[in-house]
């Protein structure tokens, strides 16, 4: 292959940012300018820097690697963290583990260095600047006096400063006393020493939240056709519902992810308004969603790693059905079966209750909150009382210009064009003045006074108009605008 | 039948598929598993009596024009109890207006119960009412074409209609406008606005409606002009039915009244 050198702008000159074998093979390091790099080899091919693609390939690779840990963090620009804690075993030990992490990237085309240690300062720093060692517990300090201060993850400055005073291994860092050290060079120094040596704890922050409940399986044999998967998540949900059980808690938001064997992920989420524990009825609601989304669907050679994971979970209390209220129960479970059926097919937010918000603005009286969030309050059941002012029982969400003719200029419309088509008025009840909420356009611009009418045109059609902007005190040419519908 | 016994070995697929038909047919509208019989009323002794007692649970009830959902919802403020469904497409909801909940309490209806399906395109609300439909726990389904809904013709009618049979809630189709093609609906309505009578304060008075029934499974046809009175929430008729068997009292007047002698204005 021949010589190939990304590169990039840093500050004002093009300088190489990374290179293959072949042009470091010639003696180029990161970090030269570019001009010079040509000067000394003109034949050297290059290549502008992308960061978003090297980005999206580092969250790729780290999709694939959660097929050994959920807890992966990623170390822009180039690094990732697994926290393997307690999954080892699993693979056969750390060292077979991080063999067979090596031998999947290599066959992505990838070229990995691993490093294992008890601390991310550590890895980081083996990974990068030392030997790759598997086996690093315990010897973290040892490891580390050798290496050059910069694999301590220190600031550009500080290391320039240390190398300055002549400090350039992570063992004259060691052997100096802390005080000095941190007075001249920062505590962030002594911060990344001690992180490093895992005299303090430092955690990893996973790209995603770990469910507390999950459960997957390995598939000797990759499957792609959508009925097994389908079934094999019925079966994790059933131990995954066993859990839970033990938990006394039910799933509200499950996620399956499906690891394909060529290093892709997908992850699937689907959404219940009660809480489940029951792996048919989770199969049911992952069926609609992938019927949903069936022009996605890309087995490829198959998955081999699928797992099931209860992202959000509720409080699930064993229902005895009364004596005389096991009807009443099953409808309320058939309900929430349907809304979930209707919700995992055509997508979040396709259904809607009517919510209430406590104001006088009629459009601001209107929302539509999904199905399954509680944040709205809901509307207060039918009033009794006829002083309440008659309301349309269909609202445009925007009001809807039309162009009208009043007899006089404050009183009710007597013809009026919407969407295109003439309409006489016959009969018409009004105003009811409806002013803006003045207390919430403080400092900005207060929308206009409306003058509501109720009326009837001569085929029949009952329509909310208003007319917005008092005449002679708020506006010359007041607007009128068609809000609802009566009928 | 009777051929069939003769002939129990020799039952041809015709005679099978006769069977199944009878055996799909056969489930009448009363006799559903769930037996959840419910008539909605108009509270109009001769509408009523032309459905049979009402609109029956568990059918297909088609209307044509927009006024169709507002007539649905004060038919079933009380009819069942449980939530009801209104499955409509985006768009149409944009244009013909959101349910408003202040205006339902108006109704009758108890905005809590009602449930919005927001579709992206007529299909997909077609099949988000049929499933719903198959919900014993509803009350009705009301289903919303923008257009004249071709997309519900009749064997997509006639899917919701058996589904209606399987759940036993009222089903509605409502199309803005008629769609003259055939369907599978128990009863077809065109619906319209109407003048309503002057309440004789100036006001606006009660809401009249034109229905115009052209398709009944149950009895006659028939045209009626019905009022609803927002004050006891109950309809009314304005007028003696248009064209229904009935006493001729709309024909045009006869000759009768006082005469008064002109006089010559010299």
């Amino acid at each position: 292959m021949p010589p190939l050198a990304v590169t990039g702008r840093q500050g004002n000159a093009l300088r190489l940012i990374a290179l293959n074998r072949a042009a470091a093979a010639l003696g180029l390091v990161p970090g030269l300018g570019l001009a010079d790099a040509r000067a000394m080899y003109p034949e050297l091919a290059t290549a502008d820097e992308d960061p978003a693609a090297d980005r999206a390939l580092l969250e790729a690779v780290a999709d694939d690697m959660e097929r050994w840990t959920p807890l992966v963090a990623l170390d822009p620009p180039d690094g990732l963290l697994l926290d393997i804690s307690g999954c080892a075993h699993l693979f056969g030990g750390e060292a077979a583990m991080a063999g067979a992490i090596r031998r999947r990237l290599r066959a992505a085309g990838l070229e990995a260095r691993l490093a294992l240690a008890a601390t991310v300062g550590c890895a980081h720093a083996l990974a990068r600047h030392g030997r790759e060692v598997t086996a690093a517990a315990g010897r973290e300090e040892a490891l580390l006096r050798p290496l050059p201060v910069a694999a301590l993850r220190l600031e550009r400055d500080q290391v320039i400063r240390l190398a300055e005073a002549g400090l350039e291994t992570v063992a004259d860092l060691l052997d100096r006393p802390r005080a000095p050290l941190a007075a001249r060079h920062g505590a962030s120094l002594l911060l990344r020493l001690d992180q490093a040596l895992g005299r303090i704890d430092e955690p990893i922050s996973p790209r995603l939240p770990v469910p507390d409940h999950m459960t997957e399986r390995r598939l000797a044999e990759p499957i792609s056709l959508e009925a097994h998967v389908l079934d094999a998540i019925g079966q994790l949900g059933d131990s995954l519902g066993r859990g839970l059980e033990a938990a006394g808690r039910g799933a509200t938001r499950i996620e399956a992810s499906l690891f394909r064997v060529d290093g892709v992920l997908r992850r699937i989420c689907v959404g219940s308004s009660r809480p489940l524990r029951q792996g048919a009825e989770m199969r049911r609601l992952f069926a609609d969603r992938l019927i949903a989304a069936s022009d996605e669907w890309e087995a490829g050679f198959g998955f081999d790693l699928i797992r099931l994971a209860a992202v959000e979970t509720a409080l699930l209390r064993p229902l005895q059905p009364g004596l005389d209220g096991t009807a009443a129960v099953a409808a309320d479970i058939a309900f929430a079966g349907l809304v979930d059926h209707l919700a995992a097919r055509l997508g979040p937010g396709r259904i809607r209750r009517l919510g209430g918000r406590d104001t006088h603005v009629p459009e601001g009286a209107m929302v539509l909150p999904a199905l399954g969030t509680a944040a709205a309050p809901t509307l207060s059941p039918p009033d009794q009382d006829s002083a309440v002012p008659v309301r349309p029982y269909r609202l445009l969400d925007r009001p809807e210009p039309v162009e009208a003719l009043a007899e006089v200029p404050d009183g009710p419309p007597r013809r009026f064009r919407w969407r295109g088509a003439w309409h006489l008025v016959t009969r018409s009840e009004g105003p009811e003045r409806i002013a803006p909420e003045w207390w919430r356009a403080l400092g900005g611009d207060m929308p206009p006074t409306r003058d509501y009418f109720r009326v009837e045109t001569e085929a029949g059609l009952r329509l909310w108009l208003f007319r917005a902007g008092l005449y002679g005190r708020e506006t010359e040419r007041p607007d009128w605008h068609l809000h609802g519908f009566f009928l | 039948m009777e051929r069939i016994m003769n002939k129990p070995t020799a039952m041809t697929t015709q005679d099978q598929l006769r069977q199944t038909i009878a055996r799909l047919e056969a489930a009448a509208p009363g006799s559903r598993a769930g037996g959840r019989a419910g008539l909605a009323r108009f509270g109009i002794a001769g509408l009523d009596d032309a459905l049979g007692g009402g609109l029956a649970a568990g059918c297909l009830h088609e209307w044509a024009g927009p006024a169709g959902t507002g007539l649905c919802l004060r038919l079933m403020a009380d009819a069942l109890p449980g939530p009801l469904l209104w499955a409509g497409t985006s768009a149409g909801f944009r244009t013909a207006g959101y349910p408003y909940g202040p205006g339902l309490s108006g109704l009758g209806l108890d905005p809590g119960r009602l449930h919005l399906v927001l579709a992206r395109e007529a299909a997909e609300a077609l099949w988000a009412a049929e499933e719903a439909l198959r919900c014993p726990a509803l009350a009705a389904v009301v289903l919303e074409l923008p257009g004249d809904g071709r997309a519900a013709d009749l064997i997509a009618t006639r899917r919701l209609a058996l589904a209606a049979r399987e759940g036993g809630a009222f089903a509605f189709l409502v199309r803005h406008r008629a769609l003259t093609a055939p369907v599978a609906a128990t009863s077809r309505w065109r619906i319209a606005a109407a003048p309503g009578p002057a309440d004789g304060l100036g006001g606006l008075g009660a809401t009249a409606f034109d229905l115009h029934l052209t398709k009944n499974r149950h009895g006659p046809t028939g045209r009626w002009r019905i009022v609803w009175s927002r004050d006891d929430r109950c309809f009314s008729l304005a007028a003696p039915p248009l064209d229904l068997a009935a006493p001729a009292g709309d024909r045009p007047d006869r000759a009768g009244g006082t005469v008064f002698p002109l006089r010559h204005a010299g």
